[in-house]
């Protein structure tokens, strides 16, 4: 069993359990599961451009940033040293990803 | 040598859709949920207007939260919506993408114990701070 959940993962267990709450909550109040679809659309609507963008731009950035660029800026004898910090806006992917390349 | 550079920069962007479009649209039918069965009245419950408490009660939600920092634009917006200030909806972003309980475990494995707590610690605050700076720069310009 906890293979399986190891296998599927965190965040499509998350998101089966979202799914299973709409399910839940169906049984009890479908009025309110179409009026949460409907804001959900919308929502998905509004952001999949702004998406396509990200991903793009995630692509550029694992195009030329790499653990060996990276340690190029910030190793020792560089001259400004902290100009690429994890938290800087060209890292986009989540924060723990940061700690392989500090490390 | 140069194919295998872009093939490897797929590869990643697969992995990081893989990892981030489950979070992304769970979040948005969870705020699905949220908006029909959450009453206005209960955010203000929690943001009381308080000027000092609201964006430290945002950086403390941002920074239990975890995913991609895209997913919290779209809760932020929200959020606004919702009547909650832009303050509190600032340190909540910030606090998002700067502080991470839910990896210090992996941070401190990483980077040690007290540098992961101190620096999770010392952006907390920070989160507050630059939220509240950003509305008062914003407030001088704008």
């Amino acid at each position: 069993m906890k293979n399986v959940l190891m296998r599927i993962g965190a965040n499509w267990l998350f998101m089966i359990a979202v799914v299973l709450l709409y399910f839940i909550l169906g049984l009890w109040n479908f009025q309110a599961v179409i009026a949460s679809l409907e804001t959900f659309l919308g929502l998905l609507k509004r952001i999949l451009p702004i998406l396509v963008l990200v991903f793009a731009l995630i692509y550029l950035s694992n195009l030329f940033l790499n653990p060996k660029v990276v340690s190029r800026y910030l190793g020792e004898g560089t001259k400004r040293r902290g100009g690429l910090s994890p938290s800087s806006p060209v890292f986009f992917p989540p924060a723990q990803y940061t700690f392989g390349i500090l490390c | 040598m140069q194919q295998s550079r872009w093939k490897q920069a797929g590869k990643g962007l697969l992995n990081n859709i893989k990892m981030s479009i489950p979070i992304l649209l769970g979040v948005l039918l969870l705020i699905g949920l949220v908006n029909t069965l959450v009453h206005k009245e209960f955010f203000a419950r929690i943001f009381t207007g308080n000027r000092a408490l609201d964006p430290l009660i945002g950086a403390i939600f941002g920074s239990i939260a975890a995913g991609n920092p895209m997913t919290s634009y779209v809760i932020g917006g929200e959020l606004l919506k919702n009547g909650i200030s832009l303050v509190a909806v600032l340190a909540f972003i910030v606090s998002w993408v700067t502080v991470g309980s839910v990896q210090l475990l992996a941070e401190s494995m990483s980077l040690g114990k007290k540098f992961a707590l101190l620096l999770n610690g010392i952006a907390l605050l920070m989160a507050v701070v630059i939220a509240v700076l950003t509305v008062l720069i914003s407030g001088i310009f704008g």
